[in-house]
């Protein structure tokens, strides 16, 4: 998380350096703001990582843990394959959709 | 006013918008699926039409409204969770599906058997989750959380007429096409006669076999209530026949806040008939207050951008 958020400040102060320059941009700098480009989302996500996982084994730290919160209710295991499965499936279609979408137009 | 009190108003009312407008969402899905005729196509582009800008923000209501049971109710919201598990997680199922689904079938349109699969999930999902959250409701109000009980589903398959109806006389002001037009003029009355016809099921098994929900139907509020939802119904056929559209929307919004609010009322001060009250499930009046500021902030926000939001997409076509 705080990776990603540096290289992406350095990323943007290297930017802004060359445009106050008024220098064209260098191929390194465009090749650093195109492997940016999914830093924002993954330092999101590694954000939320550190809180879930760092607050273990407490659900409200000092309050309630993880394992008094949880819901007594049956066939948790086959609720929770049956919502991965459907997020794959949604996933997957999702992807193959971006990827018709982002496709060149053939021209005939 | 206690804090208790405010909170129950300001869950009703979430309640109240979810079921106007989510259920005008859902029953668009319930036209999609049951586009006939000539015009079938033209049908499902006008659905695709209307509810394409605001169905996200249909569904903050339902977010809303959780926020605020489990925020003010924590105790009646945790018992809920666990006994109505099972048809919260289909209708749970039902809503995920049914946006992916929209979307999906959209972005799909060059790729025909993608699109008509996608079709059919987002018909089908637009049925199973009002068709469940009708049924968690029915459930709830036997106090046992006997969701597969005949009453139970008797009031799922009320809440999908609703939306059905809901649906039919929403799109109506919408629409530019004078043939789609008449055809959901015609459904719009139908499905005012269905839900006569569908809503007196749950009240006979009621009578039969629940007597502790026949009980709280013949509490003051629900059977004023109830008289409120036909005179509203009868409001909407008339309005829709005279082409009076924008009354029908009143009118139909009317009715699904009166059978709603006879339920809430007429079981009041229960919340879970049985187990909770509204004062014994509460959090403390702190909590309750901190969550009345806080939603009372985020409503200077919401409101605005609501109104914004419909006033362009959803100015009347004529």
């Amino acid at each position: 998380m705080v990776g990603s958020g540096t290289a992406l400040l350095l990323i943007a102060a290297g930017w802004a350096i060359a445009a106050l320059r008024r220098r064209p941009v260098s191929r390194a700098l465009m090749g650093a703001v195109a492997l940016g480009a999914p830093l924002g989302l993954i330092a999101l996500e590694a954000g939320w990582f550190v809180t879930e996982f760092g607050r273990q084994p407490w659900i409200a730290r000092g309050l309630l843990r993880t394992a008094d919160a949880v819901t007594t209710s049956p066939d948790l295991d086959a609720r929770f394959f049956v919502f991965s499965l459907i997020y794959v499936v949604l996933a997957a279609t999702c992807w193959w959709l971006l990827r018709r979408v982002g496709r060149p137009e053939v021209t005939s | 006013v206690t804090p208790v009190l405010a909170a129950v108003a300001v869950a009703g009312i979430a309640m109240s918008l979810y079921a106007v407008l989510g259920g005008a969402d859902f029953g668009g899905g319930v036209w999609d699926l049951l586009a006939t005729g000539p015009r079938r196509a033209q049908q499902r582009a006008a659905v695709t039409e209307a509810i394409g800008p605001v169905w996200e923000a249909n569904h903050v209501w339902l977010i809303f409204a959780i926020v605020t049971s489990f925020t003010c109710f924590p105790a009646a919201f945790a018992d809920i969770a666990i006994g109505l598990y099972a048809p919260l997680s289909f209708a749970l199922v039902g809503i995920v599906l049914r946006g992916a689904a929209f979307v999906f079938r959209n972005y799909a349109a060059d790729a025909p058997t993608l699109a008509r699969t996608w079709t059919v999930v987002f018909g089908a999902a637009s049925l199973i989750a009002p068709f469940f959250l009708g049924d968690a409701v029915g459930a709830l109000a036997t106090g046992r959380y006997a969701w597969t009980s005949p009453f139970a589903l008797a009031v799922g398959a009320f809440a999908v007429t609703v939306c059905a109806q809901v649906a039919a006389v929403f799109i109506l002001r919408e629409l530019r096409d004078a043939g789609v037009c008449a055809d959901f003029r015609t459904r719009a009355i139908r499905a005012t006669i269905a839900v006569w016809i569908v809503g007196a099921i749950p009240i006979a098994l009621a009578a039969t076999s629940v007597p502790d929900v026949l009980a709280a139907l013949r509490h003051p509020v629900a059977i004023v209530a109830a008289l409120v939802a036909l005179a509203a119904g009868l409001a909407v056929m008339a309005a829709v026949a005279r082409h009076r559209d924008a009354a029908a929307r009143y009118a139909v919004g009317l009715e699904a806040v009166a059978v709603l609010g006879g339920w809430f009322g007429g079981q009041a001060p229960a919340l879970v008939p049985g187990r909770y009250s509204f004062t014994s499930a509460a959090a403390s009046d702190a909590m309750i207050v901190a969550f009345l500021v806080a939603a009372a902030c985020g409503a200077v926000l919401l409101i605005p951008s609501l109104v914004l939001l419909l006033r362009v997409f959803k100015a009347p076509a004529r």
